[in-house]
C-alpha cells in the first residue's frame, strides 16, 4: 500500500522478534511492494508496533485485525528493503480520512 | 435557495419510500432483510440514517474497537459526556435537522452533535492577548490566571457564606449569569478573539475573564503596573464580588441597546435553526429586571436614567448595516451615517444560487457570508492595498478549499501550500482560524480546513509560533471528538506544531492552560502535552512534569500533571520503559493528595502506566504498593474504582508469590463490590478478577472456592446481557476464569441457561461456551454432560431470532460450530438429528433462517467426514443442489459456500451431484452481481478447475471463461483474485491457446481495471503453461498500432517477469527488441511500463549471467532519468535499482559519475539521488569503482590507507 500512497509513514524503528501480521484485505501481499507472488521472509515489527493487545495482532498495513503472518517478496529481499527497519505503518493516510469525511457526508458508513 | 429545493426533494423521496417499505413489511416481513434488487440496497443506506438509530449512535460512540486506550477514561469523563449527550439528541429533533445540514442525508454539522462538554470548545479565550489585542508576555498571562483562580476561590467562598447566611442562592446564581452574558456580547465588537463579531452572535461566549468587560479593561491594560483586580476603586467593600461591575450603570443601558438591537437583527434570518438560538438569545439577553439589578449593585447611590424621547429600537433588515449599527451602538447611540443602498435592496441577489459561482468561485453558503462575503463586492483590483489583495486571494483558495469541487479543492490546496511563506502566517491563520471556529462547520469542512493548517505549518515552520495558542485552541477540541479519525488527525497537526515551534515554545504557551479553571480546557491541555510529548522526545518533558505535578499553588496543575502522565503511557505504549520509575515516583505523592480528584486521577494514571508496561516493570511500582492497597480500604465510589483498577493493572506484573499474596488482599473488597450497583463499578471489579486470575500465582482451588459461587450469583443473570459493555466484560471474564479452572466447571454451570427465554441471556452463555471449548477442548466433558451440551446447543440455535445483526447471529452459528467441532468424533450420534434440522431449516420460508442452514453445513463439513458419515454428505450436496435456484443472493452465497466444503471434504470423484452435473449449473450463477454470490462461485468454480477440470469439456470451460471476464470487473479485490487465478487452472486444463486468444482480445476493452486484470490473468496463463506458449502470441499482439494493447502487453510482460523470476534468464535476449521500441516510444506511459518490467526482468535474472543483457537495456532506460513526470521517474529508479542488482552497482557508477559534477544543478541533482541510493544498497562494494583522481601540480589526491584510517 505505501507503494502506492507516498504519504503513509513506516516506522522504521529496530525491529524485534514479534512477526508482522496482515488483515483479511491485505492478506498475500508483500508489506513493500503489494507483490502477491514470491513470498520468502518473515516480517519483523518493533517493539512499540507490537505491544499490547490490540497493537500485537493488527494489520502492518491497515491497521485491521490481522489474520495471516505477512511477508516481504523475493525482490524486495534482493533489493535489501527488508532491513530497512519495521514497515508498520503509523499514520492514516490522506487517502484514508478523506474517504472516511467523503463517506460520513453521505451517511454511508454507520459511526 | 436551490439548495432547500433539493432538501426537500430528498425529504419528499424518502417520505415515498418510507411508506412503500411499509407495505412491503406488510407483506411479508421477515424477508425484508434481503428484499432483493435495489431498493434493499437504499433502504440499508438510508434505514441506517433513521432518527432512532442514529440517536444510540450518538449516545454510545463506542471508541473501543478503533482506539481502546480512550476507553480508561470512563470513570473521569467519558460516562458523564455519554449521558449528556443523550437527552439533547431527541429523535425528531434530529431527523429535522439532518435533512437542513449536511448533505442532506446525514447531519454532520459538528456543532449539532456535540454534547455538551464538548461545546466547552467555544468557551476558552485568548490567553495570551490583552482585551485590545496586545501580546502579553509568559508572566503577564500566569499573573492574570492567578487572578483568575484566586477570583473564583473567593466567589465560592462568598457562595458557600451566603447560602450559610440564608440569602436565596439561586435567584443570586440566575442573575450573575444573566449578567455575564449580556456583557460579554457588548464586549463581542471590540474585543473578541477572532475581531469577528458576527460569529460571536449566533454562540454566546460565556465571559470568565474578569477583565473582559470594556470598563474593567482599563485596568487590565497595564497588569505590569501591577494591575490587581482588588485595586479597583470599588466604592463597595462590603461585597468583593460587585467590583467588576462596578462599571457606571451606563453600561447596562448599553447593554439593553445592544439586546435590542440583537434582537432586531435577528428577524431578517429565516432560517428555523436561527430562530432556535435567537430565541435562546434572547432569553439569555433579556434586559434585567429592577430586582436583578438590586441585586448586584447597592439600592442606594445609582439612578435609572430613563431612555432619550427620540430613542427607537434598531430595527433593520440588512446584515451589513446591523453590523455597522451593532458597532456604532458602542460610541454613540441615535447617530450614524446613512449607509449606501446595498445590493440587496436593488433585488440583485448576492451570489449565484447554483453550485458554480462566478470566475470559478463556488458558491458561498447562507452562514459563510460572513467570512467570504468580502469576495461578492465589486471592487477594482488598483484601488485595493497589498494587503487586501493579499486577503482576498487567501479567501479565494480557502472558500475553494471548502466548498468547491474537488479539483477546486487540489489546486486551491496546492496554490495555499505553494504559496504560504508569501502570504505570511498572521493573513492566513486570522482567516483560517476564524472558519474553524464557525459554529455551523461540517465534519468534512472541518477536516479541510485542519487539512490546510497541516500543510501551512510544514510550510511556515517556526513562524506560526505566535499563532501556537490560537492554533491550539481550535485543533484540541479534535482530540477528544468522537471520531477516531478527528482524533488522529488532531494528534498530527499538534505533533507537527510542537516540531515547528519548540519544546520551549510549547510549554510557554501551554503552561497557563495546566490549571485553567475549566475542567475541559485542563482535559484538552493535557491530551495535547502528551501528543508533544511523544513529538518532542518524553524524556525532555520530564522535568517539566515533575515541577507541575508537584505544585504547591493549585491542585488543578497537580491532577493535570499527573493527567499527561497517563495519556503519554496511552499514547506511547512500550514506549515508557525507559522512563518508567521516573514518572511512577514523579506521580507517587497524588495517590496521597488532600484532594479527591488527584487521587482519583493518579491511580487511574498507576493503571494506564503498569498496562503499558506490561509485562516488565514492576520494580518501578514497589513505592506505590503500600498506598494502593492502603487506599482500597479507605475509599469508596470513584475513589475506590480507580484504585481497583490500578491494582488490577499492576497485579499481572508481579512475581507468582506476590501475584497470590495481593490478590488475597484485594479480593475481599472486590466480592464485597459484586453487589455495587454502579455500572462502573462492575465493570472494573470484572476486569480486575479476570486480572488477577490470570496471574499464575493464584490458584484453581482459590478461584473455584472463594470467587466462582458469587461470581455466578452476582453476574450471570439476564439483566447482564443487556448492556453490551457488561455484557463483553463478564465474557471475558468469565473465559479467563474458565482458563483456570476448566471447562468443565464453568460448563456445568451454564449450560442450563442454553435454554433460557431472554435470547440476549442464551447469547452471551453461547459465547462463553464457545470461547471456553476453543481454548481449552472438549476432553473434559463427559457424556452426561455432553448430552446437555447437544441439547441446549441445538435449541438455542433453532430458537434464536430471524431478524437479529448480523453479528448476533454468527454467535450462534459459530457456538454451534465450534462445539460441533470440538466433541469431534463423538458427535457421530447427534449427526442425524443435527442434519434433519438443517434440512427442515433448508425449506423455512424465512431467508435468514435458510442462510444460517447452509452456514452451519460448512461449520461442520469436516467433523461429518471425521464421523465417517459420507452418505450422509452426498445426501446433502443433492440437497443443497436443489436449492441452486435460490432467489436471495446471501441465501445463495452460503449455500454455494456449503457446496464448496462439501466438495472439499469428500473429493471432485465422490462428490453427489457429479461435477459434470454440478459446474453447467455454476455457470448462469456467474452472471449474479451480488458480491457474496459471485465470491463463493468464483471460488467453487476455480476449486473444481484445480483439482477435477478433466470431468467436464472444454467446451464448458471456454464458457466459463467468458462469464469469468466480466468478474474481472468486480469491485471486490478478493473476487478479481480468484478470477484470475481460475483462468490459469482452466489454461492448465484444456490448454492456453484458446483461453490466451480470448484473453488477448479483452486488452481491447476501455475499462481500465477490466485490462489490468487480463494482463495478470495471461501472466499467470504464462506461469502455469509456461512462457514459450504464451511470448510469441502476445509480441505478436504488441505490433498492432493501439496504445491500449501495447500498454497492456508490457504490463502483461511484466507481470510475467515478475512471476516467473529465473526463468526469465531464457528469454531475455527474445524479448528485449520489444523493450528496446518501448522505451524509445514518445508515449511516456509506454517507457513507464517498459521500465517497470525491466525492473522484475533484471531483479529475476540477477545472478545468473545475463549481464550483458541488463547493460544493453540499461542503456535504453537510462535516458528517462530526466523524465518529469512522477510515475515514470519512479519507475525508472526502480529500474536502475533492479539492474544495479543484476550488475553489481560498480557498473553503474560508471554512468553515475558522468553527471555527478555536472554545471546544472537540476542535472546533479537527479545523479546525486541514484549515486545515494547505491550508496545506501552497496556502499562497501562501491570502493573498488571510485576513479582514480591523478595529482594536478600541488594538490596530490592520493591517500594511503592509514591516513584514511587515521
Amino acid at each position: 500500500m505505501a507503494k502506492h500512497h507516498p504519504d503513509l509513514v513506516m516506522c522504521r524503528k529496530q525491529p524485534g522478534l514479534s512477526v508482522g501480521r496482515l488483515c483479511i484485505k491485505c492478506e498475500g501481499k508483500c508489506v513493500i511492494c503489494d507483490s502477491f507472488v514470491n513470498p520468502v521472509q518473515l516480517v519483523r515489527c518493533c517493539d512499540e508496533c507490537s505491544y499490547g493487545t490490540s497493537h500485537s495482532n493488527s494489520c502492518v498495513v491497515c491497521s485491521a485485525t490481522g489474520v495471516s503472518d505477512a511477508y516481504y517478496c523475493r525482490e524486495c529481499v534482493s533489493l535489501e528493503r527488508d532491513r530497512d527497519g519495521c514497515p508498520k505503518i503509523i499514520n492514516l493516510g490522506e487517502s484514508r480520512t478523506d474517504l472516511f469525511y467523503a463517506k460520513k457526508k453521505y451517511g454511508f458508513k454507520k459511526r | 435557495m436551490s439548495q432547500r429545493n433539493v432538501d426537500s426533494d430528498i425529504a419528499e423521496a424518502r417520505a415515498s419510500r418510507a411508506k412503500a417499505d411499509g407495505q412491503r413489511s406488510g407483506g411479508r416481513s421477515d424477508d425484508l432483510k434481503f428484499g432483493g434488487g435495489q431498493t434493499s440496497v437504499d433502504d440499508a443506506m438510508y434505514d441506517a440514517g433513521q432518527a432512532g438509530e442514529f440517536v444510540t449512535e450518538m449516545v454510545e460512540s463506542d471508541h473501543s474497537d478503533m482506539d481502546e486506550s480512550d476507553d480508561d477514561e470512563v470513570v473521569d469523563m467519558g460516562t458523564a459526556v455519554n449521558k449528556e449527550a443523550s437527552p439533547s439528541a431527541q429523535p425528531d429533533d434530529f431527523a429535522e435537522l439532518r435533512e437542513r445540514n449536511g448533505s442532506g442525508v446525514v447531519n454532520t454539522r459538528i456543532s449539532d452533535r456535540e454534547s455538551d462538554y464538548h461545546k466547552r470548545r467555544n468557551n476558552r479565550v485568548a490567553l495570551d492577548v490583552d482585551s485590545e489585542g496586545n501580546k502579553l508576555s509568559y508572566r503577564e498571562i500566569m499573573e492574570n490566571q492567578e487572578v483568575e483562580r484566586e477570583k473564583a476561590e473567593l466567589e465560592e467562598k462568598v457562595r458557600k457564606i451566603r447560602e450559610k447566611n440564608g440569602e436565596v442562592a439561586p435567584q443570586e446564581e440566575t442573575a450573575t449569569t444573566t449578567t455575564t452574558t449580556t456583557t460579554t456580547s457588548s464586549t463581542a465588537a471590540k474585543g473578541s478573539r477572532w475581531d469577528e463579531p458576527a460569529a460571536e452572535e449566533a454562540k454566546p461566549k460565556r465571559r470568565r475573564r474578569w477583565d473582559a468587560t470594556p470598563v474593567a479593561a482599563g485596568v487590565d491594560a497595564t497588569p505590569a503596573a501591577g494591575g490587581k483586580w482588588d485595586e479597583t476603586p470599588s466604592a463597595a467593600p462590603a461585597a468583593k464580588k460587585r467590583s467588576r461591575w462596578d462599571a457606571t450603570p451606563a453600561a447596562v443601558v448599553v447593554e439593553k441597546l445592544n439586546a435590542q438591537a440583537k434582537e432586531a437583527k435577528k428577524d431578517l434570518s429565516a432560517d428555523p435553526r436561527a430562530t432556535l438560538i435567537e430565541q435562546e438569545m434572547e432569553f439569555r439577553n433579556r434586559p434585567m429586571t429592577d430586582e436583578e439589578i438590586n441585586n448586584l449593585l447597592p439600592a442606594s447611590g445609582y439612578k435609572i436614567l430613563p431612555p432619550p424621547a427620540d430613542y427607537k429600537p434598531l430595527r433593520l433588515n440588512s446584515s451589513k448595516k446591523d453590523m455597522s449599527a451593532y458597532a456604532a451602538v458602542g460610541q454613540t447611540p441615535g447617530f450614524m451615517i446613512a449607509q449606501t443602498p446595498v445590493r440587496e435592496e436593488y433585488g440583485i441577489p448576492l451570489g449565484p444560487s447554483g453550485t458554480e459561482g462566478v470566475d470559478g468561485i463556488p458558491f458561498i453558503k447562507q452562514e459563510d457570508y460572513q467570512y467570504f462575503g468580502k469576495l461578492m463586492e465589486d471592487k477594482n483590483e488598483s484601488e485595493l492595498t497589498k494587503e487586501e489583495i493579499k486577503e482576498r486571494q487567501i479567501m479565494v483558495l480557502l472558500l475553494k478549499i471548502k466548498s468547491g469541487t474537488p479539483p477546486q479543492r487540489k489546486t486551491g490546496m496546492r496554490q495555499i501550500t505553494d504559496r504560504a511563506r508569501e502570504f505570511g502566517a498572521g493573513p492566513l491563520f486570522n482567516q483560517i482560524l476564524p472558519l474553524l471556529m464557525s459554529p455551523m462547520l461540517e465534519d468534512q469542512e472541518r477536516h479541510l480546513l485542519v487539512k490546510v493548517i497541516d500543510r501551512v505549518l510544514y510550510k511556515l515552520d517556526h513562524l506560526v509560533r505566535p499563532y501556537v495558542h490560537k492554533i491550539l485552541v481550535v485543533i484540541e477540541p479534535l482530540l477528544i471528538d468522537e471520531d477516531y479519525f478527528a482524533r488522529i488527525e488532531g494528534r498530527e497537526i499538534i505533533s507537527n506544531l510542537a516540531k515547528a515551534a519548540g519544546l520551549a515554545v510549547m510549554i510557554a504557551t501551554m503552561r497557563p492552560d495546566i490549571d485553567n479553571l475549566d475542567e475541559y480546557v485542563r482535559n484538552t491541555t493535557a491530551r495535547a502535552f502528551a501528543v508533544v510529548a511523544t513529538a518532542l522526545g518524553v524524556q525532555n518533558l520530564l522535568p517539566f512534569l515533575k515541577a507541575v505535578c508537584r505544585s504547591k499553588k493549585s491542585w488543578q496543575a497537580r491532577h493535570t500533571g499527573i493527567k499527561i502522565i497517563q495519556q503519554i503511557a496511552i499514547l506511547v505504549g512500550c514506549g515508557i520503559l525507559p522512563y518508567l520509575k521516573e514518572m511512577v515516583d514523579i506521580i507517587t505523592q497524588g495517590l496521597t493528595d488532600e484532594q479527591q480528584k488527584v487521587r482519583t486521577i493518579c491511580a487511574l494514571t498507576l493503571a494506564a502506566l503498569a498496562e503499558a508496561a506490561y509485562p516488565y516493570g514492576i520494580e518501578s511500582f514497589d513505592g506505590v504498593l503500600r498506598p494502593l492497597w492502603k487506599g482500597i480500604k479507605q475509599h469508596r465510589g470513584k475513589g475506590l474504582a480507580a484504585f481497583l483498577k490500578a491494582i488490577g493493572y499492576i497485579i499481572p506484573l508481579m512475581e507468582d508469590n506476590h501475584a497470590n499474596h495481593y490478590t488475597r488482599e484485594v479480593m475481599p473488597i472486590l466480592i464485597r463490590e459484586f453487589q455495587s450497583p454502579d455500572e462502573e463499578m462492575k465493570k472494573i471489579v470484572l476486569k480486575v478478577i479476570k486480572q488477577c486470575v490470570s496471574t499464575t500465582g493464584v490458584t484453581a482451588t482459590y478461584v473455584r472456592e472463594e470467587i466462582l459461587p458469587d461470581f455466578f450469583k452476582h453476574f450471570w443473570i439476564r439483566r447482564m446481557a443487556l448492556d453490551r459493555r457488561n455484557y463483553k466484560q463478564v465474557v471475558e471474564t468469565t473465559e479467563e476464569l474458565g482458563n483456570k479452572v476448566g471447562a468443565v466447571d464453568i460448563i456445568d454451570k451454564i449450560v442450563e441457561d442454553l435454554k433460557d427465554e431472554s435470547e440476549p441471556y442464551r447469547r452471551m452463555v453461547m459465547e462463553v461456551i464457545t470461547k471456553i471449548l476453543t481454548n481449552l477442548g472438549a476432553s473434559e466433558i463427559d457424556q452426561r454432560l455432553e448430552e446437555r451440551l447437544i441439547d441446549g446447543v441445538l435449541y438455542a440455535f433453532q430458537e434464536q431470532g430471524v431478524d437479529n445483526a448480523a453479528e448476533e447471529n454468527t454467535i450462534m452459528l459459530d457456538g454451534f460450530g465450534v462445539v460441533v467441532n470440538s466433541l469431534g468424533v463423538r458427535c457421530k450420534v447427534y449427526l442425524k438429528q443435527i442434519a434433519g434440522t438443517i434440512k427442515w431449516r433448508l425449506n423455512n420460508k424465512s431467508a435468514t433462517v435458510r442462510m444460517q442452514a447452509a452456514d452451519l453445513i460448512g461449520k461442520i463439513a469436516v467433523v461429518m467426514k471425521a464421523c465417517g458419515e459420507d452418505q450422509l454428505m452426498g445426501h446433502l450436496g443433492i440437497v443443497l443442489y436443489e436449492y441452486l435456484g435460490e432467489e436471495y443472493p446471501e441465501v445463495l452465497g452460503s449455500i454455494l459456500s456449503a457446496l464448496k466444503s462439501i466438495v472439499n471434504v469428500i473429493g471432485m470423484t465422490k462428490m453427489t451431484p457429479p461435477i459434470q452435473d454440478l459446474l453447467p449449473r455454476l455457470t448462469p450463477i456467474l452472471k449474479n452481481r451480488h458480491e457474496k454470490v459471485q465470491e463463493n462461485c468464483v471460488d467453487l468454480v476455480g476449486r473444481i478447475a484445480d483439482r477435477g477440470a478433466e470431468m467436464v469439456n472444454a467446451k464448458e470451460w471456454m464458457r466459463i471463461c467468458f462469464e469469468l471476464l466480466e468478474m474481472l470487473k468486480a469491485p471486490k479485490k478478493s473476487i478479481q483474485r480468484a478470477s484470475v487465478s481460475t483462468f490459469g487452472y482452466i489454461a492448465k486444463a484444456i490448454g492456453p491457446q484458446d483461453v490466451l486468444h480470448t484473453l488477448i482480445n479483452n486488452l481491447k476493452v476501455q475499462d481500465r481495471q477490466n485490462r489490468v486484470c487480463t494482463t495478470v490473468a495471461i501472466a499467470i496463463v504464462a506461469e502455469s503453461c509456461g512462457p514459450f506458449t504464451i511470448l510469441p502470441a502476445i509480441m505478436n499482439e504488441y505490433r498492432v498500432p493501439e496504445l491500449n494493447i501495447q500498454n497492456g502487453v508490457l504490463k502483461a510482460m511484466s507481470f510475467m517477469c515478475e512471476y516467473i523470476g529465473e526463468m526469465s534468464k531464457d528469454y531475455i535476449f527474445a524479448i528485449a527488441p520489444l523493450f528496446e521500441d518501448a522505451l524509445m516510444d514518445r508515449d511516456n506511459v509506454h517507457r513507464q511500463t517498459a521500465c517497470a518490467a525491466i525492473r522484475h526482468l533484471a531483479l529475476g535474472v540477477a545472478g545468473l549471467g545475463c549481464e550483458e543483457g541488463c547493460i544493453h537495456l540499461l542503456n535504453f532506460v537510462w535516458p528517462n532519468i530526466f523524465e518529469q513526470s512522477p510515475h515514470v521517474i519512479n519507475a525508472c529508479l526502480d529500474a536502475i535499482d533492479g539492474i544495479m542488482v543484476a550488475i553489481g552497482p560498480n557498473y553503474l557508477m560508471l554512468y553515475v559519475l558522468q553527471g555527478l559534477f555536472h554545471p546544472a544543478r537540476r542535472v546533479r541533482e537527479i545523479y546525486w539521488r541514484i549515486y545515494n541510493s547505491m550508496y545506501v544498497y552497496a556502499g562497501h562494494s562501491m570502493v573498488a569503482g571510485y576513479p582514480r583522481m591523478e595529482d594536478e601540480g600541488d594538490n596530490g589526491y592520493a591517500m594511503t590507507t592509514m591516513e584514511v584510517f587515521i
